[in-house]
This record gives C-alpha cells, sequence and structure tokens, in this order.
C-alpha cells in the first residue's frame, strides 16, 4: 500500500482520499480507523453503513469474535475488534467492563458495587451490565478521576 | 499460579476474620455463662469451621465456581451449606447440651441473627457507596454538557 501526503496551506480541511481496486474489509476497518479520530463510529446495520456519534454508542461488546455497537435505537455491527475500539476510545470516556465489553462512561446512568467484588453499571436506556471482578478496577479508577475532577 | 496463590491469600485472610468474629462471639458467651476457661479443642474447633466457613463464603459469594447467580440464591446456597457444617461442628465438639432444645433454638436463631446483620450491613454500606457514585455521575455528566464537550 502506497502513502502519500500531501501538504499545502491552501488546503482549508484536511481530507483523506483512499484509492483502491475494491473496499475490502481492511480498507473498511481503515476507514473506520479514520473515523474514530473524529469521534464518529462506523456502524453496519442490514449492509448499510452508518456514521455514529461517539457519544450516542452506549457499550460495545464482542459475540462470536463479532464486534457490535449498541446505541439506545439500534445495534450495530463494526469492522473493528475490540481491542482497536479500546485503545481509540479510551480517551473519550470508554473503559473496559469485561473480557467482551466497554462501556461508554457518559452513558452510564448509575453504578452499585455487589458482593464478590463486582460491580452492576446500568446504562440510559435501563440495560444493566455486570463489570466482573477482573475489570472493575478500571471503573474504580474511573469514579476515582471524577471524584477529583468534580470536587477540583 | 499466580491466580492460585493470590486465591490462597484471600482464603487465609477471609478465614482469619471469621476466626476473629467466631473467638469474640464465643467470648461473649463465656462472659453471660461464667465461663473462665477455654480449651484447645474449642479454639481448634472454632479454627476448622473458619477455614471451612471461608471456602463456604468463596464457593458462594464470588465468581470463583459460580459465575452468575442472583444474590438472594448465593444467600440462601450459602445457609443451606454454612448452617449444617456449623451445626455439625456444634454437635461433635458439644458446644451446647445437645438433648436441650431450647439450646438449639438460641442457636440457630443467633445464626440466623448474625447473617441478617451482616447482609443488612452489606446492603446499607452498597447502597451508600452507589448513591455516592451515583451524584458524581451526574455531576461529572452536567460539568461535560456546560463544558459542551
Amino acid at each position: 500500500m502506497k502513502i502519500t501526503l500531501h501538504q499545502d496551506p491552501a488546503y482549508r480541511e484536511t481530507e483523506v482520499i483512499i484509492h483502491c481496486a475494491q473496499a475490502d474489509e481492511d480498507i473498511l476497518r481503515l476507514v473506520a480507523m479514520l473515523r474514530v479520530y473524529q469521534k464518529k463510529l462506523v456502524g453496519i446495520l442490514d449492509g448499510e453503513r452508518h456514521l455514529l456519534d461517539v457519544k450516542d454508542v452506549l457499550y460495545i461488546d464482542t459475540v462470536d469474535k463479532k464486534t457490535f455497537l449498541y446505541t439506545e435505537k439500534a445495534v450495530f455491527q463494526s469492522a473493528l475488534r475490540l481491542y482497536e475500539l479500546e485503545e481509540s476510545l479510551k480517551d473519550m470516556d470508554f473503559f473496559r467492563a469485561g473480557r467482551s465489553a466497554i462501556l461508554n462512561f457518559r452513558r452510564v446512568r448509575s453504578v452499585r458495587p455487589e458482593l464478590g467484588r463486582r460491580w452492576l453499571v446500568t446504562m440510559d436506556n435501563g440495560e444493566q451490565i455486570w463489570v466482573s471482578r477482573q475489570y472493575a478496577g478500571a471503573l474504580k479508577d474511573k469514579l476515582e478521576q471524577v471524584e477529583r475532577s468534580v470536587f477540583q | 499460579m499466580k491466580r492460585f496463590l493470590k486465591g490462597l491469600v484471600a482464603w487465609k485472610t477471609s478465614a482469619c476474620m471469621i476466626f476473629t468474629a467466631a473467638v469474640l462471639i464465643y467470648l461473649v458467651f463465656c462472659l453471660i455463662y461464667d465461663t473462665r476457661e477455654v480449651t484447645t479443642v474449642m479454639l481448634w474447633g472454632l479454627l476448622g469451621v473458619s477455614v471451612a466457613g471461608s471456602l463456604i463464603q468463596a464457593l458462594c459469594f464470588s465468581d470463583w465456581i459460580i459465575k452468575k447467580l442472583r444474590y438472594t440464591w448465593r444467600s440462601l446456597l450459602f445457609v443451606l451449606l454454612f448452617l449444617p457444617m456449623l451445626s455439625l461442628a456444634a454437635w461433635r465438639l458439644e458446644w451446647f447440651p445437645m438433648d436441650q432444645s431450647g439450646a438449639w433454638i438460641l442457636f440457630i436463631g443467633i445464626f440466623f441473627l448474625i447473617f441478617l446483620v451482616m447482609t443488612l450491613g452489606f446492603e446499607i454500606y452498597f447502597r451508600i457507596t452507589g448513591r455516592k457514585y451515583d451524584g458524581l455521575i451526574g455531576q461529572y455528566r452536567k460539568q461535560k454538557e456546560d463544558e459542551g464537550d
């Protein structure tokens, strides 16, 4: 794959153009990765690609090696792997809640500690997700960070 | 291996805590019944119960073996396993006169009372912690909205 970078002060907006014979899975993943930097995620529903705002995604999980983006209205498939999304979204208030799930902290309605050092998280749509003991540390760190930021 | 060692340390800590609580409860009864001496058999018995109790606790209230189960069912399972084990220890180690039904009723009553107090204690703690964090989440979200983020 050739990568060409044109720099010219005349350009008013940065534009990425991909020339390819066919938009295969790798190309679609590349596009999806680029979208993350615009706080957008590419979701596929019924074969159609939709551009989603990161803030509209409640959580992301994987089932049978497929990644799904959950919004209040629908569930979209993503071309990206969970670890790729985790890496790209960690600065946007997403955190790992389990081996196969990432939650959007901005869309968390309430949290509750439970026995066995697990946490029960209720999302904005009322859906409840368990944060396992192994990943409870990430949630607690996030809550402590919030506590500091609120009382600053 | 690391997981096993971590589990072992957690088991030891839990057994120590249960043993301390068991000795404290026993001391209260010693005061009530004016008992001045404690036998080593009693101490070994309490230690055995503590070690077994911490195993039952880990089995019922962690995701070590049972991954998904409602808290109510976990509590019921704990009672079903721990109470017979405790009763067996009471019978074998003769913690009280075995032929007195009143003593058995008191024993079981105290078990359920302690269980109830502990369950309520955890419930209250979890609710208070949950509310504290819910308030913080609300403030954080408002802060981010105000910032236009």
